[in-house]
């Protein structure tokens, strides 16, 4: 627990000092001069979990803690080096925790402090710290080098046990050196010094369209930003920082498409054609890495649960399909090189930019309008798709469900706006529960296919033992079984979806309007 | 959570110096740690400046209804807090008159420990109905053991006794206050397997530096980190962390 205050200039600190030392029994304690960098993972995962994992560079070591946003501790380690990802750190809850929250995404450095502490305790008659005081000033950078300097910050910290003293210092320092307590955290100053808004990415549509507003500027709005999707996770993708950055950038990609494909007319037909056709490679360009990367990861997961002497024959496996995984990746950079892809992005911005007309039959009406017709109409192709599904289903038929459901979710994502909220999210939620079904399902049937054709790959090329071989083929058996436990989750799951109770409440949904927005949080 | 108890049944062997180092490392490693200052003489809590006072003594410690959170006090060193000792726990014993009060305050400070990363007991010496307590909550038994004849009887004595109460608790001694100089410290130090059970492999010096901690009141390895003491308990941190990863061995 603490409390900072933010002084108006450095010269008033060492005032403030001696002002503390008159009334109060003082110890000096070392100043500290800290390199500090905060880490969150690229869609802010840490700080939506109200926490923040900072790396303090001092004296040659490296010391790592993981505090809420209130100050208070929730884990701290020293280690030779900053974390790149939590499985980083030595076992321990620290890292099981962190692992839990930032999953396999890569700590990023959000912003750099460089910072100057005088430190000084508050101490009983025994010598004893009580109440810990320092006055911080610093710099702070972030992707860029150029440095901006922080405001200088009396931060008191509360210590265990001490609490009346902590309450005599507090109210020495409001109300007789007359400071206010700010609510800003260290984290919020320097991100404000450095221009970043915390959150500032997040893999969600958040859109807020107006329902009358013409369908081909809400859909340029929905397009504008899945492209600034793709474009925030390109950089991440090239680098290949953590896979999450491909999956979002695909998600964009593919969301792009189903916009385009599902929300007609709003474009002149040979531009649609043309642009639907250009994302279809790009999806084509990003799908082999990204199937490596969802293999290697359900590798991963499904080794947890075999034996130990199994899983250390599976890793002939593992590392094949890593050495495939990096040659997908080369070939999905030189396509992010190519020609194409750059007269791609100039096109395309160049389409968003315009306020011209759309040019399709559509483009004029409203929105909301449209949005409420290609909704009622995805559902019935899922009430289609789904009707008659059973445990004798060809995996290709669940597949098309699978398809349809998705393109109903985008819908649903894309025009979220235009109804009620609380409608809206409860019938993503039960959309959403089909859909990881169908999803585990998908999953199950791929990594098969794909491990029976690493092992072949691996025999062909002299790399397999009958040890390999054998593991292999014991885990396709138990992803088989899953695979048929989770199609009879999926049966189920359909039935209750796919009815007419559903469509009931797709019709309220359609039928409902938004609440009045929320002047405190802006739009986008 | 781990719980390490310093402990031993003969006094003046280096237990609050152990307790206290061991502690101070473990926070500076960036562990989350308590110090429980079980013994009536307070010589952790002393070391550590803190007043020697629990609000209702050995009684509320025991038979207490509220947490022992509140009576927790942080110490000057970061993520290193201290649960002092009061004068009345030389009556901890009569107060643990009944099986269902030693369960009671195992329990109490196993919920306390909950959350940090290793508790540690500086325990009385002597062998009582509070060491029943402390052989129960502990993961293990840190033992100072000067090298000498009668110390390796009392550890004999501890191995025995937990043999007997078929006790769950690792026991880790080690050789403490050695001085090469002396022959008989050399010739024991020399031949641990006439020891009753397995050494540590790290010996802390004998060392005027550790006698200072009293009077200057701090753990030896925050105010003088390079001496011969300090590096030695460093060494038998480092070894108890990698004892304590260790799956305990099965019975043989």
């Amino acid at each position: 627990m603490y409390h900072r205050y933010l002084l108006d200039a450095p010269q008033t600190a060492a005032g403030i000092l001696s002002r503390l030392a008159e009334r109060f029994p003082t110890r000096r304690e070392h100043g500290r001069a800290a390199a500090r960098t905060y880490l969150d993972t690229f869609d802010w995962r840490l700080y939506r979990a109200a926490g923040t994992v900072l790396s303090d560079a001092e004296d040659g070591s490296c010391h790592v803690r993981w505090d809420a946003l209130d100050g208070r501790r929730r884990h701290r380690a020293a280690l030779p080096s900053p974390p790149d990802f939590a499985r980083d750190l030595p076992p321990g809850g620290f890292r099981d925790e962190l692992q839990a929250v930032t999953g396999i995404r890569r700590l990023l450095p959000v912003v750099r402090i460089d910072r100057r502490s005088e430190r000084i305790s508050v101490v009983d008659g025994r010598d004893k710290a009580v109440v810990r005081l320092s006055l911080d000033q610093g710099t702070a950078a972030g992707s860029t080098r150029l440095r901006r300097r922080l405001p200088t910050v009396l931060r008191l910290a509360r210590m265990t046990g001490y609490e009346r003293a902590y309450r005599g210092v507090r109210r020495f320092v409001e109300e007789d050196l007359g400071l206010a307590p700010g609510p800003e955290t260290e984290l919020d100053l320097a991100l404000a010094a450095v221009g970043r808004r915390p959150g500032d990415y997040t893999g969600k549509l958040e859109l807020r369209l107006e329902p009358d507003a013409r369908t081909d500027r809400a859909v340029k709005r929905i397009l504008a930003a899945l492209w600034e999707m793709m474009q925030a996770n390109e950089a991440g993708l090239r680098a290949d920082l953590d896979p999450e950055f491909l999956h979002d950038f695909r998600v964009a990609v593919r969301r792009t498409r189903s916009c385009l494909g599902q929300v007609r007319d709003v474009f002149d037909e040979a531009v649609t054609r043309r642009f639907a056709g250009e994302f279809a490679w790009l999806g084509r360009l990003t799908g082999p890495p990204r199937d490596l990367d969802v293999h290697l990861l359900g590798l991963r997961g499904h080794q947890a649960g075999l034996p130990a002497s199994v899983r250390g024959a599976l890793a002939p496996l593992a590392e094949h399909l890593k050495s495939r995984r990096e040659a997908a990746h080369a070939r999905q950079l030189s396509g992010l090189d190519s020609a194409r892809y750059r007269r791609l992005q100039r096109e395309w911005r160049r389409l968003l930019e315009t306020d011209a007309d759309g040019g399709g039959a559509n483009a004029a009406r409203p929105v909301r309008e449209l949005a409420g017709e290609r909704i009622a109409r995805a559902f019935a192709r899922v009430r289609k798709r789904g009707r008659g599904l059973s445990a004798e289903t060809p995996a290709e038929a669940v597949h098309e469900l699978r398809i349809a459901c998705k393109k109903l979710r985008y819908l649903l994502e894309f025009f979220r706006s235009l109804f009620a909220a609380a409608r809206v999210n409860a019938f993503i939620r039960s959309l959403k529960r089909l859909q990881d079904d169908l999803g585990d399902f998908n999953d199950l049937e791929v990594q098969q296919g794909e491990l029976q054709d690493t092992a072949r790959d691996l025999l062909a090329a002299g790399g397999a033992d009958a040890t390999t071989l054998l593991a292999a083929g014991r885990l396709i058996d138990r992803l088989e079984s899953r695979q048929a436990a989770a199609r009879r989750r999926l049966a189920d799951e359909v039935g209750r979806f796919a009815t007419a109770r559903t469509a009931a409440e797709l019709d309220r949904l359609l039928a409902s309007r938004p609440e009045a927005p929320d002047p405190a949080r802006g739009s986008r | 959570m781990k719980v390490l108890a310093a402990y031993n049944i003969k006094g003046g062997v280096g237990k609050t110096s152990a307790a206290v180092n061991l502690a101070w490392l473990a926070a500076a490693s960036g562990a989350r740690t308590l110090i429980c200052d079980l013994d009536p003489q307070g010589a952790a809590t002393w070391c550590f400046r803190v007043r020697m006072k629990v609000r209702g003594g050995g009684r509320k410690l025991v038979r207490g209804k509220r947490a022992l959170a509140r009576y927790v006090r942080e110490t000057d060193y970061e993520g290193l807090d201290l649960l002092p000792a009061d004068f009345s726990y030389r009556h901890l014993d009569l107060l643990l008159d009944s099986p269902k009060y030693v369960r009671r305050l195992t329990r109490r400070i196993r919920e306390l420990g909950a959350g940090y990363d290793y508790v540690f007991l500086d325990c009385a010496p002597s062998i009582s109905l509070a060491s029943e307590a402390v052989f129960t909550v502990a993961d293990a038994l840190v033992v100072p053991t000067i090298p000498t004849t009668l110390s390796r009887r009392t550890l004999r004595q501890l191995a025995r006794h937990l043999r007997r109460e078929a006790s769950a608790v690792r026991v880790l001694p080690f050789y403490s206050m050695v001085d090469r100089r002396r022959t008989l410290h050399r010739r024991i130090c020399e031949a641990p397997e006439e020891m009753p059970c397995p050494m540590l492999a790290t010996e802390i010096p004998y060392s005027s530096a550790v006698e200072q901690m009293s009077a200057r009141r701090e753990p030896l390895c925050a105010f003088r980190r390079t001496s011969e003491a300090a590096r030695a308990y460093a060494a038998l941190w480092d070894e108890l962390v990698r004892r304590l990863e260790q799956t305990r061995p099965g019975p043989s």
